[in-house]
């Protein structure tokens, strides 16, 4: 088993992934920026404020409000901190916060899903009435409710997330648990004497990944939409730390006598999340086998 | 030589839930199969013969399925009366199956390879195997091997739908076998694939009974596979088995109306057929079947007892049986 397993990450499948991208400039795009804010979150979380042009946090009364230049590309702000340094300051925060969230959604996702569409019955009943319970709120009134009540800080806006952001995961997985239950290799699979957690493990899983994966990672860019607007908002990542949210609702006064200063982490949210959506639709072509070969030719 | 009896199904009743109504699906079904043979199971489509296959290895849902009564006898234990654990440890081993549809009876998203691993785990599993002294990558290169799959090195770390409907096939029949299962239902296995692959399959499949000693149950409605594979044949019509004999003699003399019927629709060169001859009328409707014997609307034998009193199987030569009043002292 070893042995297939191993073989299937071996160039083929990352050649292909590539071959997609590249042939489909939206996708090279997303991809583009999905990569860079990888590389600068691992950076700048890695070597620390170091790396950046000047200290995020550093206030300088004698250079606030400072226009955009060479030496402050983005300006300073009403505190004479570096826009650029905070915005870039930023990104480990939301890229850590994204991925921890979208994971937990997912595993909590496949797992109640795939239970809950392939064994129906009460077990279906009582996980989707469950899931029904959270879908039943606006998404963003119960994240900020659960958010508030647990006190504003980080980890309590993560934890306020992912209680919100699991349940369409559920839904998504069940209802394609539900079609991927009828096809014959399942019949075939209980047939040839595999139990019920097996063949979730081994057919069910494995099938229903691909949407899912589609699903969560056009998900990125609205989580870390939403923890801006968490932190906007005044629940998420507390100050001083930077965060785009945050620093687009401290900066917003500013919108008609320096611009640039809640425009340019606006700016940064928007691309982002952009870059996840390009990328995500580039992703659904490339994880479904059936399409790899005529999208990768 | 006595073989033993491997599976023996005694009147098996089994209806359907449905919005218009309860469908009858298997009325009183007995047959047995004994060790290393191969029994055809013949009929129209809607004559119940997948749903006899899928009540012996117990993958009728139910509901909407329900068994009235009846017994399924697998070595000397009533399947009837198995929880849906113990009888997850029957499948693979025991009993096994093969699908209709080789296009969707395979996992689209795992390699060939990995899907015959699971088989030979389970049995390796099953049978407290730890150390076979050969890799499982060694088994499944050689499972591929036994149903002739070329270049079974490369064929292993392919996706289905890379594979043609005939390649696809034999991987389930060496997922099927690798399992070394005791009884193996073959449901219409060749069905979908064309004639020449048809005959390769069907003589594959006949040589690697004699190397694995497998009993089969091959579904099918086709006289012609029958003749290519089975030692004795079931006729099914309408949920009833209506004549079981050994393939040679039914083939050179059916006894029921409904036999010859069927056989009937075979052209024929010595008769020097120009057209088709099909069987009149349809199979009925199980939810009203017809009163007394369900062939005799479309039978050209039909007596007056045949609408009132529905014929016994029983038994007419020493290997034979038949449910029909123009055999036998019934009458």
């Amino acid at each position: 088993m070893k042995l297939f397993l191993v073989k299937r990450f071996r160039g083929s499948e990352l050649g292909s992934v590539f071959r997609v991208l590249s042939r489909n400039p939206l996708s090279l795009i997303g991809g583009t920026i999905v990569l860079v804010f990888y590389l600068i979150a691992i950076i700048v979380a890695a070597a620390g404020d170091r790396v950046l042009p000047y200290n995020p946090n550093e206030v300088n009364s004698a250079n606030i409000l400072a226009s955009p230049s060479l030496a402050h590309p983005m300006g300073t702000d009403s505190l004479g901190r570096d826009m650029l340094s905070r915005v870039i300051a930023s990104i480990p925060i939301d890229a850590s916060l994204s991925l921890v969230v979208i994971a937990a959604s997912l595993l909590i996702g496949i797992i109640l899903g795939s239970i809950a569409g392939y064994f129906g019955g009460i077990i279906d009943e009582v996980i989707m009435r469950l899931t029904d319970i959270i879908l039943a709120f606006p998404g963003i009134v119960l994240t900020l409710a659960i958010a508030s009540a647990l006190g504003a800080s980080l980890i309590n806006m993560a934890i306020a997330l992912i209680l919100v952001w699991w349940s369409p995961y559920v839904r998504i997985a069940r209802g394609v648990t539900l079609s991927v239950k009828e096809n014959q290799y399942i019949e075939a699979a209980r047939a040839s004497g595999l139990g019920s957690l097996t063949i979730i493990r081994r057919h069910i899983i494995p099938n229903i990944l691909s949407p899912m994966l589609v699903y969560a990672s056009l998900d990125i860019g609205y989580i870390i939409l939403t923890a801006s607007v968490l932190s906007y908002l005044g629940v998420g990542v507390q100050p001083p730390q930077a965060e785009w949210g945050r620093m687009v609702f401290e900066m917003q006064s500013y919108l008609f006598s320096q611009w640039w200063l809640p425009i340019f982490p606006g700016l940064a949210i928007t691309i982002t999340v952009l870059g996840f959506n390009l990328l995500g639709d580039a992703l659904r072509d490339i994880l479904d086998p059936r399409t790899r070969k005529i999208v990768g030719g | 030589m006595v073989k033993q009896t491997i599976v023996s199904v005694k009147d098996l009743n089994l209806v359907f839930q449905t919005e218009q109504g309860l469908v009858h699906a298997l009325d009183n079904v007995s047959i047995d199969i004994s060790e290393g043979e191969v029994v055809g199971l013949v009929g129209e489509s809607g004559a119940g013969k997948s749903v006899l296959g899928l009540s012996i290895i117990g993958l009728i849902p139910i509901p909407p399925g329900r068994f009235l009564s009846g017994n399924i006898i697998f070595r000397g234990q009533d399947l009837m009366k198995l929880s849906n654990k113990e009888m997850v440890k029957i499948r693979g081993t025991g009993i096994s199956m093969i699908f209709q549809e080789p296009l969707t009876s395979l996992n689209p998203v795992l390699r060939v390879g990995e899907q015959i691993v699971e088989s030979i785990q389970l049995r390796r599993k099953r049978a407290n195997i730890r150390n076979s002294g050969k890799s499982i990558h060694d088994e499944v290169i050689e499972a591929l091997r036994l149903v002739r799959i070329p270049d079974a090195e490369k064929i292993a770390v392919r996706y289905p739908h890379e594979l043609s409907g005939g390649m696809r096939q034999r991987v389930m029949i060496a997922m099927a076998l690798s399992s070394k299962p005791l009884l193996l239902i073959a449901d219409e296995p060749t069905t979908s694939l064309d004639v020449t692959t048809q005959a390769r399959i069907l003589a594959l499949m006949r040589v690697l009974i004699k190397e694995v000693n497998t009993s089969i149950l091959f579904i099918t409605h086709d006289f012609g596979v029958v003749a290519e594979i089975a030692d004795r044949v079931a006729v099914m019509y309408a949920g009833n088995i209506v004549e079981e004999a050994p393939t040679q003699d039914i083939l050179e003399e059916p006894f029921h109306p409904y036999t010859k019927g069927l056989l009937q629709c075979l052209p024929s060169i010595s008769r020097g057929d120009v057209f088709l001859r099909p069987l009149p009328g349809t199979i009925p409707d199980l939810i009203n079947p017809p009163e007394g014997c369900k062939f005799h609307p479309r039978c050209q034998h039909a007596m007056a007892i045949c609408s009132k009193r529905k014929p016994q199987l029983i038994q007419v030569q020493s290997e034979r049986r038949v449910a029909c009043y123009l055999f036998g002292d019934e009458l």
